[in-house]
């Protein structure tokens, strides 16, 4: 029998996606995410933006009922329609404030990580100053002056996120560039690019995406705590912080008002949370527990 | 020793000066006239001619940073746009609550959070770990203003065993405290878990079973003892940390802190203000910052002989421990 056969050769790919399968909390949070995602998407078919910023005041303040799922607020405006728009903002918040901190931490925490000494001397000492700004504070002072907008809040939160992604990759490289296989490229004559692109990144990545996961749902949480303070996006957008600032002066007569956009939030970055979870244990086992 | 405590004290100088240019060099792109913000809209050119060159606003970034940190470090602040008084005062006003209630928060948290990690990392894969774990997972994603929130709706508009809002009496700051400890001994015990999960699986540990010492001493005195130490490095970084949450918590319970300063002042654009509470603020972090790895140095002997037997710079000693 010709060796090949007797081992049964799988693609790293093929067996994190097989780890990441028996994972049952991750898979029903992978799903969740799903519904989370598709019915931001496809909102506007579901119910439309009107519903979510026109008032409405003769129905306002009405509990959950079969016409209006999660009741009315203040204004008259169905609850249920507000959570779901408010879905696309917290997720393209997320989505983009990751996206920035890692795009700009990625390429600090790597030529820190690889080149080491000086250059890296002088970015993680610029790090240790961001660090020391909380992150919450440090988002204050940027939506200070740029002012209130989505777009200001998206620097914000991504800004207070860069210093401790960089130090992940940073480390995460570090790890790699002591391993053999890049010793073995080095002595091959690869360029620092090419060791960089094709053999660094590739075994970087999965704790990136791990870290990624985490990240977006530490972002919602932020945008919802900004807005809430009345410093992230202002009203009437259907946000969550929002909903949940307005229903602060209704929680004795509209309870409902203040537990459901919670909810969402909490549904939301637990899901992103698990799936980190559920992400990092397929992606290397050993790191279980 | 002395030597590293000297070099730990001296690193905290340029990074406060860097925070400082920091947060100036981003307040300083802040769009509008500072002068006109001083004056009012109906200010004559004059007027704002005579205070830019009182404050020094038509200067260069450089030279009106220099000037700031000058004044800063004979404690002079600047004055609020707003109403006038020293900007330092208020902060200073404000601040022992916002202390005290990170303080009583992480102390509750750390309470709560060391222990039920290390039970659950003893007991792994009990019902107990998993119940602390779910537990701590779901907590770590709830947002801390929204757990007031529940808090207020079930304990004080409810229940109505407890106040929703006001400091006057020590009843008011139980909701607050509570709301600020849950999240963090979530987390404390995550952390206290896996530290402990990792030093239970070391060879020492494994030595210490081979040569017949009791269970409970085999964990209480070889393995808590070194999984402390990360823990409590953990916890600084948390309480520090804390300071910038807790201004988020404060506003749901209409607490008079530096939340309350700095949004206010941020609404404002009551600049100076804005400086000087998150100056503050950060400085304050990177002194728990330094009081931490202090005590780190200071319990861990493996940091202490580094700098008391081998005397000669070490870069390897040195990339371990900045």
């Amino acid at each position: 029998m010709p060796i090949r056969k007797c081992f049964k050769s799988n693609s790293m790919m093929a067996d994190v996606f097989r780890r990441f399968l028996k994972n049952k909390l991750a898979l029903i949070s992978l799903m969740i995410l799903c519904v989370i995602v598709l019915s931001a998407v496809f909102a506007n078919l579901i119910v439309p933006y009107n519903k979510a910023i026109s008032q409405d005041i003769v129905n306002k303040l009405q509990p959950p009922s079969m016409q209006h799922w999660f009741g009315t607020d203040q204004f008259g405006r169905d609850v249920f329609a507000r959570i779901l728009y408010g879905t696309r903002i917290s997720l393209l918040i997320g989505v983009c404030t990751t996206a920035g901190a890692l795009l700009i931490s990625g390429f600090l925490g790597s030529v820190a990580g690889y080149y080491g000494g000086r250059v890296d001397n002088i970015i993680m000492r610029l790090m240790d100053v961001l660090m020391c700004i909380p992150a919450i504070l440090l988002a204050m002072t940027v939506i200070a002056t740029l002012g209130q907008s989505i777009q200001n809040m998206i620097i914000a939160i991504g800004i207070s996120q860069i210093s401790g992604f960089c130090r992940i990759i940073r480390s995460v490289i570090l790890n790699l560039k002591g391993m053999d296989f890049i010793e073995a490229a080095k002595s091959c004559g690869a360029r620092d690019g090419r060791i960089i692109l094709t053999h660094i990144i590739p075994n970087a990545i999965g704790p990136i995406i791990v870290q990624c996961s985490m990240n977006i749902a530490v972002s919602i949480i932020g945008a919802a705590s900004l807005s809430f303070i009345g410093l992230g996006v202002s009203p009437p957008t259907p946000e969550w912080g929002i909903m949940l600032s307005e229903a602060k002066d209704h929680m004795r007569t509209a309870p409902y008002l203040s537990t459901i956009p919670g909810i969402a939030i909490v549904v939301t970055a637990l899901s992103f949370n698990l799936l980190g979870d559920g992400l990092r244990d397929a992606l290397d086992p050993r790191l279980k527990d | 020793m002395h030597r590293y405590v000297l070099k730990r004290v001296l690193m905290v100088i340029p990074i406060v000066l860097g925070v400082t240019l920091l947060v100036y060099f981003i307040m300083d792109l802040t769009p509008g006239n500072p002068a006109m913000m001083i004056l009012g809209d109906a200010a004559t050119q004059e007027d704002i001619d005579r205070v830019n060159e009182e404050y020094g606003f038509n200067k260069p970034f450089i030279e009106r940073y220099v000037s700031y940190m000058t004044d800063a470090l004979q404690g002079n602040f600047g004055k609020s746009y707003v109403n006038g008084r020293p900007v330092m005062v208020e902060v200073l006003a404000k601040f022992p609550l916002t202390l005290s209630l990170a303080f009583f928060g992480v102390f509750f948290a750390s309470l709560i959070g060391v222990p039920l990690g290390i039970q659950s990392a003893v007991k792994q894969y009990s019902l107990f770990d998993s119940v602390s774990v779910v537990t701590a997972m779901l907590l770590s994603a709830v947002p801390a203003f929204w757990l007031g929130m529940i808090f207020i709706l079930l304990f004080a508009l409810r229940l109505r065993w407890l106040p929703p809002s006001g400091i006057e009496t020590w009843r008011h700051y139980i909701l607050p405290v509570a709301t600020v400890t849950f999240p963090q001994a979530a987390s404390i015990l995550r952390f206290s878990r896996s530290t402990m999960l990792e030093t239970i699986r070391q060879d020492y540990i494994r030595t210490a079973r081979a040569k017949g010492a009791k269970e409970s001493v085999v964990i209480y005195k070889h393995a808590l003892k070194n999984a402390l130490l990360p823990i409590i490095t953990v916890i600084g970084v948390q309480f520090g940390g804390l300071l910038g949450g807790i201004v988020i918590v404060e506003s749901v319970f209409s607490l008079p802190g530096m939340g309350q300063l700095a949004i206010t002042a941020i609404r404002m654009k009551d600049v100076p203000q804005i400086m000087a509470a998150i100056i503050f603020l950060s400085f304050v972090f990177c002194l728990i910052m330094l009081v931490v790895d202090l005590l780190y140095a200071f319990v861990d002997p493996r940091i202490r002989s580094i700098y008391s037997v081998k005397r000669e710079r070490s870069s390897h000693a040195n990339k371990k421990m900045f």
